[in-house]
């Protein structure tokens, strides 16, 4: 068996059930180039049976795989990449719709555009302002509410059937945090200068001059690799919550799709079991995707907060 | 009480299990005849293929592009909008909460000037009755005094009216009494006295009677 991380890494297909996309190979010409040259014995029918319900992503012409996961090519499209656009599509459309709704000062009217309108002010008001400052805070609004609901898009779509989490990529989870880094950085040079901006990393102290000497440039060593490695944290973070949530989904449906369990006698126990806790769990993932959206531009907003003030 | 949706759910999920679950064993275990235990697909591997930790630098970059330039988009299209109907609507909601505490005002002391006016008017009404039962008081008195005054002079004529009846009766009376008198005196006399002292007697009898006030 493979890997069960590869369930949830980024691949180059979309995995649906088997029935759902056949693929019928007549003979090893029809098979995608990549797959005749790494298995070069093997026959359209093993093609064929390995690769149902494996729908491959379209590639761009003279761009090569590797095999199913991996690509020398940074051309090469995968699954992560379409489920983020999607996503962003998802997004774009909800809220250019709800801008249309309320720009002139009306209110929104639906359970569907309250709740997203709640969110925006949840976030304006409970999170940005406290953690930014009332005065500064509507300025990162539009960073944190596309933060708060890319996270909470890529979240989601890991509970949808045959989508998958790309906030359970490194590659995703590290990017954001880097715009949270890039945009404290950025603001807190254009507010206190370059330099201003790497003096205010050191925290305020009242030293005398011969300790302030040796201690002042050591704490600044340690207090700018705490800022790599704070805004390093809340990609960790995300990542370990999205794929932690996958595993345990794994695990306990894995006991329902075992090879060996399901020629037990036993089986037809501890299948509804490990549905019954299969779905327990994906309510469990649900609230997570919404935390950890939260919890990501909460601390997001502390980051910001702290390189544009004053320590 | 368990809902029927729930149960329906349960009994598909559970359908689908057993549809799925020999479609599962039979792959693996045709997997599992490979020669080399290698799949199809998972050729050529490094070992990053199995991290989980793996960073790959195309999918990384294109996350940053998709995410700016859906910020981009946002920001033009929603967030700008949004945060500019909100603020209208906030400052739409301030006005009407000091309009509503201006007309409060406006009603509160409107409230005072009628009451001020009720009070007044009642003030006016009750000088109003005042006046009115001073006047119907004076008008009384004027009534019951010019009565009084005209059953005086009533009573005045009436008894003057009287007075001259009881003397003219008094004058007739002793008119006729004297005359009488005389005429019984005379027979008296007529036999013991002459005329002489008959007249004289009869003008003191006169005198005398008519010194006497009246006694009526």
């Amino acid at each position: 068996m493979a890997s069960p991380i590869l369930h949830i890494k980024d691949s180059y297909y979309f995995e649906v059930p088997a029935f759902m996309w056949r693929h019928n190979y007549e003979s090893r010409d029809q098979v995608p180039e990549f797959l005749r040259e790494a298995h070069p014995h093997a026959t359209p029918e093993e093609f064929n049976k390995a690769l149902d319900g494996k729908i491959l992503i379209p590639q761009l012409p003279g761009v090569s795989l590797k095999n199913l996961y991996q690509s020398d090519s940074p051309l090469a499209i995968s699954k992560f990449m379409i489920l983020e656009l999607v996503a962003a599509a998802i997004i774009a459309f909800i809220f250019i719709r709800l801008a249309g709704m309320i720009r002139t000062g009306e209110r929104p009217k639906g359970k569907f555009w309250n709740f997203f309108e709640a969110i925006l002010l949840f976030m304006r008001d409970e999170v940005a302002r406290p953690a930014i400052g009332k005065h500064d805070a509507d300025k990162f609004l539009p960073v944190l509410w596309t933060l708060f609901f890319f996270v909470l898009g890529c979240n989601l779509l890991g509970m949808v059937p045959w989508a998958g989490s790309p906030t359970a990529s490194f590659s995703v989870t590290l990017a954001l945090a880097a715009v949270t880094l890039g945009t404290g950085m950025i603001c807190g040079v254009v507010k206190f200068g370059p330099v201003g901006y790497l003096k205010n990393q050191i925290p305020h102290m009242e030293l005398p001059f011969v300790l302030a000497l040796f201690l002042k440039p050591m704490i600044w060593v340690i207090e700018v690799f705490g800022l790599f490695i704070k805004h390093g944290v809340l990609g960790v973070r995300l990542l370990a919550n999205m794929v932690a949530g996958h595993i345990v989904l794994l695990s306990i449906m894995g006991i329902a799709f075992s090879v060996e369990g399901a020629v037990s006698p036993y089986w037809g126990i501890s299948a509804p079991i490990s549905v019954f806790g299969a779905t327990a769990i994906s309510m469990l993932e649900l609230f997570v995707a919404f935390l950890q959206a939260y919890v990501f531009v909460f601390l997001s907003s502390l980051f910001i907060g702290a390189a544009i003030h004053h320590h | 009480m368990v809902s029927p949706r729930f149960l329906i759910g349960l009994a598909l999920s559970f359908v689908m299990l057993l549809g799925i679950a020999p479609t599962v064993a039979f792959a693996a275990a045709a997997g599992g005849d490979h020669a080399h235990g290698d799949h199809i697909g998972h050729a050529n591997a490094d070992k990053e293929m199995e991290n989980p930790a793996e960073i790959k630098a195309s999918l990384a970059i294109w996350s940053l592009v998709v995410f700016l330039i859906l910020m981009a988009i946002l920001w033009k299209f929603a967030w700008g909008p949004i945060v500019a109907g909100l603020e209208k609507r906030e400052a739409g909601i301030a006005e009407n909460i000091a309009s509503a505490e201006r007309a409060a005002g406006d009603a509160k002391r409107m409230i005072a000037d009628y009451e001020a006016k009720l009070a007044g008017a009642a003030d006016q009404v009750r000088a109003m009755l005042d006046e009115a039962r001073r006047d119907a008081e004076h008008t009384k008195e004027e009534i019951i005094a010019e009565a009084k005054s005209a059953a005086g002079v009533e009573h005045e004529r009436q008894m003057r009216e009287l007075r001259t009846a009881t003397d003219q009766a008094l004058k007739a009376l002793s008119e006729t009494f004297a005359d009488q008198a005389v005429a019984l005196a005379g027979r008296i006399i007529q036999e013991k006295l002459n005329a002489k002292d008959h007249d004289r007697l009869v003008k003191e009898a006169v005198a005398k009677f008519a010194q006497s006030p009246s006694m009526n």
